[in-house]
């Protein structure tokens, strides 16, 4: 039987669903590449525009550098943790980080990202998903979503307890 | 189990929301005021997934009562419910907007 409190039941529901999801997989983000060329994905040359936190059907995008999106894109790949040398390598073995932007050819789209200067991009990242949740309502712990998981050794292994979609804009050459 | 605090000062029908709630197997904490509300969640610390809150009185400031709850759950630091109000009478476009700016959703009983 039909009542007038349907609609709050379904909608109390769906966020059971969402809060659910979030303490399991965590936020939802949303990484625009541009640049592409017609028919590719995610291929050397795009450039990674925008990374925004995806909540209740609005975007709420990260105030980040082009080194901290970067990196962040690259977390994002992977659902093991990195140690900050291994992030380095990945990035220096990538087509896609040493060909970023290229399809635009424009020199300063890349960035080298050393193992030294992780650490400060981590804490970088974790100020602009603060700001991001706050701006949301998200009540989320961002070191619980860019975490540092430790190991046996002093080194420390960067993960992101996120999902995230790939969203490609075609490059427009004139 | 899910806790939801229901902030809601229309006494009948937080009781048949409640009632509808709990036999979905939610845990239902009510409060007649937000006030109320906001002291217990600042100062006893309890837990809730969920904050519904009735905003079908006109008269209140709403959308200064859901700022305070979000601000309130995030210096607190221990709790942080998604909150959904919930309205009796039809509101205009611009108030559901600027809820939902805040973060919470909206519904309307029909």
């Amino acid at each position: 039987m039909k009542d007038s409190f349907d609609p709050v039941i379904d909608k109390v529901d769906l966020m059971l669903a969402e809060l659910c999801g979030m303490r399991s997989l965590g936020p939802h983000f949303k990484i625009v590449h541009r640049f592409r060329e017609p028919g590719c994905l995610c291929a050397p040359g795009e450039e990674v525009f925008m990374i925004a936190l995806v909540h209740h059907a609005r975007e709420f995008p990260l105030r980040l550098s082009l080194a901290q999106r970067i990196l962040f894109d690259y977390l994002a790949h992977s659902r093991f943790s990195h140690s900050a040398g291994q992030i380095e390598i990945g990035i220096r073995a990538s087509t896609f980080y040493q060909k970023h932007g290229a399809n635009v050819t424009r020199p300063d789209m890349n960035r080298t990202i050393s193992r030294s200067g992780i650490k400060t991009y981590v804490r970088r990242i974790r100020q602009a998903l603060a700001m991001a949740f706050h701006e949301s309502g998200i009540h989320a712990d961002p070191s619980k979503v860019l975490v540092a998981e430790p190991t046996v050794s002093n080194q420390v292994g960067y993960a992101l307890r996120a999902t995230c979609d790939w969203i490609h804009l075609d490059c427009v050459l004139e | 189990m899910y806790t939801v605090m229901l902030i809601d000062n229309d006494e009948m029908h937080a009781e048949a929301l409640a009632a509808r709630l709990r036999a979905r197997g939610l845990n239902v904490v009510r409060h007649r005021k937000a006030d109320h509300a906001l002291s217990v969640l600042i100062h006893k610390r309890t837990h809730c997934d969920l904050a519904l809150i009735n905003v079908s009185d006109l008269s209140q400031p709403w959308l200064r009562i859901v700022r305070k709850l979000q601000d309130a759950c995030f210096s607190s630091s221990h709790c942080c419910p998604l909150v959904l109000s919930l309205s009796t009478v039809k509101r205009e476009p611009q108030f559901e907007l600027q809820i939902e700016r805040l973060g919470a959703r909206f519904v309307y009983e029909r």
